[in-house]
């Protein structure tokens, strides 16, 4: 018997609606592409690549975290250093007061109330905070740096409050910055000391040697804590310098990290919409394809 | 050669014409029917001239049924496989996702860098808190994920298993009705339905077939196991408890060592009912057991317990099996449980300093240290920050590896069944044109019996 080699009209037909199936499938994936720039199905593509992209997510949201609390942390640096500015320029004035020789011995009270207003000066700026935590307190964050303690007849004294440890700040995931500024450092114990020293003396019945000698002793200590202060802000400016290179290095990463989780995420939208177009052209034809066929029947001719 | 011979032979033709116009009829009506085989009826002649009606025949290409069956049952256990794991991956996400653990993993070392910044702050203390129950609510809620796919294997399994059976039976009840002597149209129709039921059983298990002369049907898995020999019937059976799968005494598990099945439906179930979906659990575990131990390391409280805990009881790796359905945040530091989150800081210590960031510091390390729990596969020498994309990483590239072979199998699947159903399937124009035929044989069949009788009245005239 001639065998004819035949197509089932049922395979036919599931023929094509496995074409259409497919075609639309694959030009909704498409659509979703380029609606959303993103790969709809990243470990498909490179399963071992997009393991990678969680990677670099997972480090990106850390550097965007240590990023954020650093640019709070360089406010804070930048607040500490305008506070010591502040105190290196009460303390200059009153070196330069104590050096001049234009004050006198009966202008000893001008003198002390200088002192006295100097040393106030210095105890608020020490005692400044920054975001509700005090600035020079060590990690005792939650307590004022130091007090006056002026209870007469006793002579007016100085109480250190914070904490001798320095603070501390994580700046990114293997480098821990040691910035603190404390009360307790000499360059401020100098300083408050000098100024202390003015205010307890009595000056009314200095003689003129015995007022020459205090302010020669004002004037060590105050020149001593200055220079120990000049220290601290260089080093202050160090710690600034390091922030601000690491801020910037972090900047850098966040646009690399992005750059990397696009390349890996992200659909070539191009490329995707021109498949989308062509994918386009083919669904249209397999629909006028199935019509044409299902049209062409001996039916029609019997 | 005789006129009433001739008035036979034409005879002949019209029932020979119209057992083809029957068949025709019926594969024009069965034409949309899957599985149906189109049927041709082959004539002979018999020495006296007439036509006789020989044989009913199936289309059938005996090896493009054994092809497209192994395809069928190739196909049936990568994509049973494919969409179980599919039906966990879907709450891993994709990377851009926030919902997935390494999101969440992610989350709780961001809050915790913040913290880090500014050790004291009562919010940022309650957002560690918040991510780290997020952490844990998600690993809970991907075990509970992981538990509904292994019921719904464990349910498929069975109800697979007890198809697999029905058709066996009516298999081998169809056996027993094949040395019966039927006519050769209603023989055919029993063979469609056999080759039907092969067909089902090949979509549960890889099989192979033999067919005696008498119509029977044995069906053996292609390991050689019985399942159908004449009329008896090794029934399979599951064990839910031991994940073991029998026929008779035969062990069918795949990956055993007895004859274990390597396609259909039963073997993609089994594979994920004992591999797959454990693997995933002992990741899910190693997960886990990975933030109790380097969280109670980086930052103990005076009980021992860390950020996290087993149900409320410290890190064991005795009992690292499970941990992943019950990992909690420890209580002492959720002020939703009466704790005080400022416990991060303090470690529940007293006297330490508002600005003492050291033990938020060394919680931050513990995502830098390599994990020393065992973590299911996941790869040695990670960190914990790399433990979560990897775990994620891992179970989708499975996942999509899965597919992309479920993908291939369809492919080749769909490729040889397109050939087989053209072999076997109905052409409703060329059934027609067959039909044209059967019209033009009957009238010409009639025409010659008008004919032939008209001479006969002829010669009767004659007389």
């Amino acid at each position: 018997m001639t065998r004819i080699s035949t197509i089932s009209t049922l395979q036919q037909s599931l023929g094509f609606r496995q074409i259409v199936a497919r075609q639309t499938a694959e030009a909704t994936r498409l659509a979703q592409e380029v609606a959303t720039g993103l790969k709809r199905d990243v470990f498909a593509g490179n399963a071992p690549a997009a393991t990678r992209s969680l990677e670099v997510r997972s480090h990106r949201a850390a550097n965007t975290a240590f990023l954020d609390t650093n640019k709070v942390l360089e406010g804070r640096l930048q607040s500490t250093a305008d506070a010591m500015t502040g105190i290196s320029g009460l303390g200059r004035a009153f070196l330069d007061l104590s050096l001049t020789g234009a004050i006198l011995t009966d202008q000893g009270n001008v003198y002390r109330q200088q002192a006295r207003h100097t040393m106030e000066q210095v105890v608020s700026l020490l005692n400044s905070t920054y975001g509700g935590t005090h600035m020079f307190s060590g990690q005792t964050t939650d307590t004022a740096a130091v007090e006056i303690v002026d209870a007469p007849p006793a002579p007016v004294s100085l109480n250190y409050l914070g904490s001798a440890v320095p603070l501390s700040a994580r700046i990114d995931d293997n480098t821990t910055l040691n910035y603190g500024v404390n009360a307790t450092d000499d360059a401020f114990r100098n300083i408050l000391s000098a100024v202390r020293d003015a205010v307890n003396a009595d000056v009314t019945t200095m003689t003129e040697t015995a007022f020459a000698t205090l302010r020669a002793g004002v004037t060590t200590l105050l020149d001593s804590g200055l220079q120990q202060l000049t220290t601290l802000q260089a080093r202050l400016g160090n710690h600034q310098q390091l922030l601000g290179d690491r801020i910037d290095g972090q900047h850098a990463l966040e646009n690399l990290y992005v750059r990397e989780v696009t390349d890996i995420e992200g659909a070539d939208v191009e490329e995707t919409a021109v498949r989308l177009q062509s994918m386009e052209t083919q669904l249209r034809a397999t629909y006028e394809m199935t019509a044409r066929m299902g049209r062409m029947s001996l039916l029609d001719y019997l | 050669m005789t006129l009433s011979s001739a008035l036979n032979i034409a005879a002949s033709g019209l029932g020979v014409a119209g057992v083809q116009s029957e068949v025709t009829s019926r594969n024009i009506a069965n034409a949309d029917r899957p599985g149906f085989t189109r049927k041709s009826v082959s004539t002979v002649t018999a020495h006296t001239g007439e036509a006789r009606v020989g044989t009913v025949d199936r289309s059938v290409d005996t090896l493009l049924v054994r092809l497209e069956r192994a395809g069928r049952s190739r196909l049936a256990a990568e994509s049973t496989r494919a969409e179980g794991i599919a039906a966990y991956t879907a709450h891993l996400g994709q990377p851009n996702d926030g919902f997935s653990p390494a999101a969440k993993v992610e989350k709780l070392r961001t809050s915790l860098v913040t913290l880090s910044a500014f050790p004291a702050q009562g919010a940022a203390q309650l957002q560690v808190i918040s991510s780290a129950k997020d952490v844990a609510r998600t690993l809970v809620g991907l075990t509970k994920s992981l538990a509904t796919v292994a019921q719904e294997v464990e349910l498929n399994l069975r109800y697979d298993v007890a198809a697999a059976n029905d058709a066996m039976q009516e298999l081998a009840a169809l056996n027993k009705r094949a040395s019966v002597n039927v006519d050769a149209l209603t023989k055919v129709e029993v063979a469609d339905r056999m080759a039907g039921l092969v067909d089902t059983l090949s979509e549960y298990m890889d099989i192979q077939t033999v067919t005696n002369a008498q119509g029977m049907v044995s069906v053996y898995t292609a390991a050689g196991a019985e399942l159908v020999v004449r009329d008896q019937v090794f029934d399979v059976a599951y064990n839910g408890a031991t994940g073991r799968l029998t026929a008779g005494s035969v062990d069918l598990t795949p990956g055993g060592t007895g004859r274990g099945i390597g396609g259909g439906s039963l073997a993609g179930l089994l594979d994920l009912r004992n591999q797959v979906l454990p693997a995933f659990g002992n990741q899910l575990d190693g997960m886990a057991a990975a933030l109790l131990q380097g969280f109670e390391i980086a930052n103990p409280m005076a009980d021992g317990r860390g950020l996290f805990t087993d149900a409320g009881a410290p890190f064991s790796p005795l009992l690292q099996a499970g941990l992943a359905s019950r990992i909690a945040v420890n209580e002492t530091l959720d002020p939703d449980a009466g704790g005080s989150s400022d416990r991060l800081r303090s470690g529940g210590a007293a006297g330490v300093a508002t600005g003492d960031a050291s033990r938020i510091d060394a919680m931050l390390t513990a995502f830098s240290q390599v994990v020393t729990v065992a973590t299911g596969g996941l790869g040695a020498g990670l960190t914990l920050a790399a433990l979560a994309p990897a775990l994620v990483g891992g179970q989708q590239a499975l996942r999509a590896n899965a597919e992309a072979g479920a993908e291939t199998s369809r492919a080749a699947s769909e490729t040889v069944a397109s050939a087989r159903s053209n072999f076997e399937g109905v052409n409703i124009d060329d059934e027609m044109q067959k039909l044209l035929l059967v019209q033009q044989s009957y009238a010409a069949n009639a025409k010659v019996l008008t004919t032939v009788s008209n001479m006969l009245d002829t010669l009767l005239a004659a007389v």
